[in-house]
């Protein structure tokens, strides 16, 4: 497993030649070949993109410039860095999509090792693969069958990787399971982008799919909502589970968030150990006996322990196919790019809803440079909550309070401090700061 | 569902999708056998998401040699097959993705194919055809219909999708609502009434009053309004006004009041009076003169037994005998979910009585597939297409206003696009030099179609067809990909029963992302 550098460029057009994959021979050669006469290309390989790229069309930004001078989407994108954020159903997809459309410098990251149960989704894995990095195994196989694009994997967390790692990409995809992740990437980039340098600018394109359903959606800095804008978080009804379960989900859920760890106090749940399954099936289903509850299954417990949400090959390929487009049409200005976010619902009929998300208007983006009397400013301009004498708390400590006058005195220098809001370890750049009107 | 001999087991390595149509929907697909026209990306990237999730097998016919474009945009093809059959390429690739499909190319020019051997279509379930010309379309089309076969056609053509789906007769049990809702508040059965009389409201603690199921406070209040209003329901809104402030008045101070919240809640749909859905009554109805045969499938024959069940229980279809999850204690819920539960086992042992005494010769549905269908009873789904050959025959007498503007003018420029082809034998824009040239064509063409659907003061701008001679009939590969997504999960709809698949016209604008369904 090779580490992202700056230089990758070189070693690995260097890697390609000495790794000996056949040249496929061919009769006329390209126009892309007469120009970049050391690319694996044959006569009309990557027609199907080209024509975007060669013909102007009416409904093309109008930014876009035909070229059929640089004669072909290889020379376009050929010195496009792309980061995939995730290897799994999405991410397979989508190396499998930009390597077709003529993209050749990718890089992947994902922590996990490939499990029986992504076979159903995941293209790139076979079951000899399982325990194996889905990063890298997914790396090698797109190198494989589609010669002459580079894939660099990471196998590790996308916490691993600083600020210089995620500055070499032009664009970053993410293919994500997880709301942290997702979280994390978002802050991560769009903490990049400095608007008065004019550098770090770099769209995220994300998508995510349960079931029938899925969504693809652009995050341009500063331009278009984020993934913050939209998020809303949800809590477990931990009384439900202790006192009145009435589910058989609620019986699984005391044996995993209560029963556990008073068991297991220093071991977390491994949803892939059939033993720790077996003993969370064990305690759930005596409680579910205990109450008179129906349904406790294996297959239920382990939905609910690893929150199992039911994904498909299909679902995967239409979200992960509208998210690689959009980078398509983002890179090359053959056309517009969507505005900003797509639904699409297939459990009942087709249904697709295409709309800009509008950015959260109660969002206050901190800069860092920004001092306590700012974030009191910004509070005070805020539309719609009408606040006229904001007063902030931290837990259990006043920061700035405007009455009573001694403590507003006591607090006043507080204004002067910089804020620096740190809500997660796993969320260095997130500043997330929950106000509450009382 | 067994292991295998080498590998993991399918309960394990289908487990995702199981969770979507369980063991029989995964035995139907395991026992689908499917035919697909064509080995371009489209097809292959069905096929991908087809055989990933296990179908029994698949037949590729393609008469075609790979070509470098082939090669360049489909994952299925590699650069040293050109040259090769593109069948028997893309056939072999696909055939590494699960050794639990069988896999088979069928090299032939797939006009012959078709008209020189019918059975190649008659010995599968289902055919996905992608890209297919006019002339060759058509007569697929009569054929899928005549023999009840489902058709799904589908085409990636530049950043434009179009998928249309003919199926004859396509029955749905489970539709999969996001809730099934069937708790009968207007009109309890004995057990449930019974049940909710025997709360006596005074007497309870705080504790238990606060987890009072809010169905029994519902019933509670509804038969009180009805002893004091002759036996009816409110229904005027100063009626449902008086029925919301009853419940209300019955909060305890000081006493934690989630289940009346729920139950003020839920005060609307108690309201509205258990009814069968038209579209089910129309399906009963049917299902009433139909003449059972040997050869009439377990959908109509249940169909046929629950309509003869609900003209026995006045008019109410079998019950669901689900609960939802609510605010309350645990015997409580528990005891309410059992009443539930027996009165549909009451009503499924019924509705299977008589199911079995319709039947000829064979046994009739099993126990299992008839409580799956009381349980699903109020939403059926009968989905009969209109055949691809009346969409293309006559003068449409439909409007498509129901789709953007983008999107109409898109279905019409393929259509455009094909009268092309009949015309020129090539697709406008595949030659660079006759890029220019071919917007005219392209124009003519589509004026004809316009004219020839009878469609007034519609046309094809000038900037679509400028855009569709600029694809050239690229098959771009996310377009493909889209596309092909979007097939397979119609496929997938068609073979497992489940689900509700697209009524029956799909065009899909990668320009701008926006999709748009529309029936013709």
């Amino acid at each position: 497993m090779s580490e992202p550098s700056t230089g990758l460029k070189r070693e690995h057009s260097e890697s390609i030649e000495s790794s000996g994959i056949e040249q496929v021979p061919s009769g006329k050669r390209s126009k892309g070949d007469q120009i970049a006469s050391e690319r694996i290309d044959w006569a009309n390989r990557w027609r199907h993109s080209d024509v975007f790229v060669e013909r102007g069309g009416p409904l093309a930004p109008e930014s876009f410039e035909a070229s059929e001078e640089v004669c072909c989407v290889g020379c376009l994108v050929d010195s496009v860095k792309i980061l995939v954020v995730g290897a799994g159903g999405l991410g397979c997809e989508l190396l499998k999509n930009l390597a077709l459309l003529g993209f050749k410098d990718l890089h992947v990251i994902d922590m996990d090792t490939i499990d029986v149960s992504n076979l159903n989704r995941q293209f790139l894995f076979r079951y000899k693969d399982v325990g194996k990095s889905k990063a890298e195994v997914a790396a090698e196989f797109i190198m494989k069958r589609v010669p002459g694009c580079v894939v660099t994997p990471y196998y590790g967390k996308i916490q691993d990787k600083d600020e210089e790692y995620y500055s070499q990409f032009q664009i970053v995809i993410c293919g994500l399971d997880s709301v942290e992740a997702r979280r994390w990437i978002n802050a991560t980039i769009l903490g990049l982008y400095d608007e008065e340098e004019g550098t770090g600018f770099i769209p995220i394109v994300d998508g995510g799919t349960e079931g029938f359903k899925g969504q693809s959606r652009v995050i341009v800095p500063k331009k278009t909502a984020c993934y913050e804008c939209s998020l809303d978080m949800q809590t477990k009804p931990i009384c439900t589970i202790a006192n009145t379960p009435r589910l058989p989900e609620h019986c699984i859920q005391f044996a995993s968030l209560l029963q556990w760890p008073k068991e297991f106090p220093d071991k977390k749940i491994d949803g892939d150990d059939p033993d720790h399954i077996s003993w969370l099936l064990d305690q759930a289903t005596a409680r579910a006996n205990e109450f008179g509850i129906k349904g406790v299954t294996r297959t239920l417990t382990m939905g609910v322990v690893k929150n199992i949400i039911p994904a498909i090959a299909s679902t995967n390929a239409i979200v992960a196919a509208a998210t690689a487009n959009e980078v398509f049409k983002i890179i090359t200005s053959s056309a517009p790019s969507v505005d900003n976010y797509m639904m699409y619902t297939g459990d009942a009929g087709i249904y697709t809803h295409t709309f800009a998300l509008e950015k959260n208007p109660n969002k206050i983006s901190i800069p860092r440079s920004w001092k306590l009397s700012d974030l009191v400013d910004a509070l005070l301009e805020r539309q719609g909550t009408q606040l006229k004498k904001p007063s902030l708390r931290s837990t259990g400590k006043s920061l700035y309070m405007q009455s009573p006058k001694a403590l507003e005195e006591a607090t006043r220098p507080n204004l002067e401090r910089l804020v620096i809001v740190v809500t997660d370890a796993n969320l260095p750049l997130s500043l997330k700061l929950v106000v509450k009107f009382v | 569902m067994t292991a295998g001999t080498n590998g993991p087991s399918r309960e394990q390595k289908y487990d995702r999708q199981l969770r979507l149509w369980q063991a029989h929907g995964q035995k139907a697909l395991e026992n689908t056998s499917i035919l697909v026209v064509h080995a371009n990306a489209t097809a292959t990237e069905t096929l991908k998401n087809l055989v990933l999730p296990g179908i029994g097998s698949f037949t590729l016919v393609d008469g075609k040699v790979v070509d470098g474009a082939d090669a360049g945009s489909n994952f299925f093809l590699e650069g040293s097959d050109i040259g090769r059959s593109r069948a028997q390429a893309a056939a072999a690739l696909l055939a590494e993705l699960n050794p639990d499909v069988r896999a088979r190319a069928v090299v032939a020019d797939v006009e012959k194919a078709l008209t020189v051997s019918p059975e190649l279509v008659t010995q599968h379930n289902i055919v996905v055809a992608s890209s297919l010309p006019q002339h060759i379309l058509l007569p697929l089309a009569k054929l899928c219909a005549a023999e009840n076969i489902p058709l799904i056609v589908v085409r990636a053509y530049g950043f434009v999708g179009h998928l249309r789906i003919q199926a004859v007769e396509h029955c749905i049990v489970e539709s999969h609502p996001d809730t099934i809702n069937d708790l009968r508040l207007d009109c309890p059965f004995p057990e449930l009434l019974a049940y909710a009389n025997s709360f006596d409201f005074h007497a309870l603690d705080n504790m238990t009053y606060a987890h009072i199921p809010y169905v029994v406070i519902l019933l509670r209040c509804l038969e009180e309004w009805k002893s004091k209003n002759n036996g009816a329901l409110p229904t005027t809104s100063p009626e449902k006004t008086a029925f919301r402030q009853m419940v209300t008045s019955l909060k305890r101070e000081g006493v934690e009041d989630e289940n009346f919240e729920e139950a003020l809640k839920g005060v609307f749909r108690a309201l509205q009076p258990t009814k069968i859905d038209s579209k089910v009554a129309s399906i009963l109805e049917e299902a009433r003169t139909k003449p059972i045969t040997a050869e009439t499938n377990n959908f109509w024959i249940l169909a046929k037994a629950v309509a003869e069940f609900v003209d026995s229980e006045n008019g109410k279809l079998p019950l669901a005998g689900v609960v939802p999850d609510m605010k309350s204690d645990t015997e409580s819920f528990v005891k309410l979910q059992t009443i539930f539960r027996d009165k549909a086992h009451k009503d499924v042992a019924k509705v299977h009585a008589i199911a079995s005494n319709l039947s000829v010769g064979a046994t009739g549905p099993s126990l299992e597939e008839t409580a799956r269908f009381c349980k699903n009873a109020r939403n059926l789904v009968l989905i009969r297409t209109s055949t691809i050959e009346s969409e293309y025959a006559e003068p449409y007498a439909g409007t498509m206003a129901d789709m953007p503007e983008n999107n109409v003018q898109y279905y019409l420029a393929l259509r455009g696009v094909d009268a092309f082809y009949e015309e020129h034998k090539r697709y406008p824009g595949y030659h660079a030099e006759e890029v220019e040239s071919d917007i005219g064509l392209l124009k003519k063409s589509c004026t004809a179609v316009v004219t020839k659907m009878g469609l007034k003061n519609v046309a094809v701008s000038d900037d679509i067809i400028h855009e569709m001679v600029r694809a050239g009939a690229s098959e771009l590969h996310t377009m493909a990909s889209f596309m092909g997504g979007v097939c397979s999960q119609e496929a997938i709809k068609l073979i497992t029963g489940q689900y509700t698949v697209l009524n029956n016209t799909f065009v899909y604008d990668g320009m701008r992302s926006v999709g748009a369904a529309h029936t013709f």
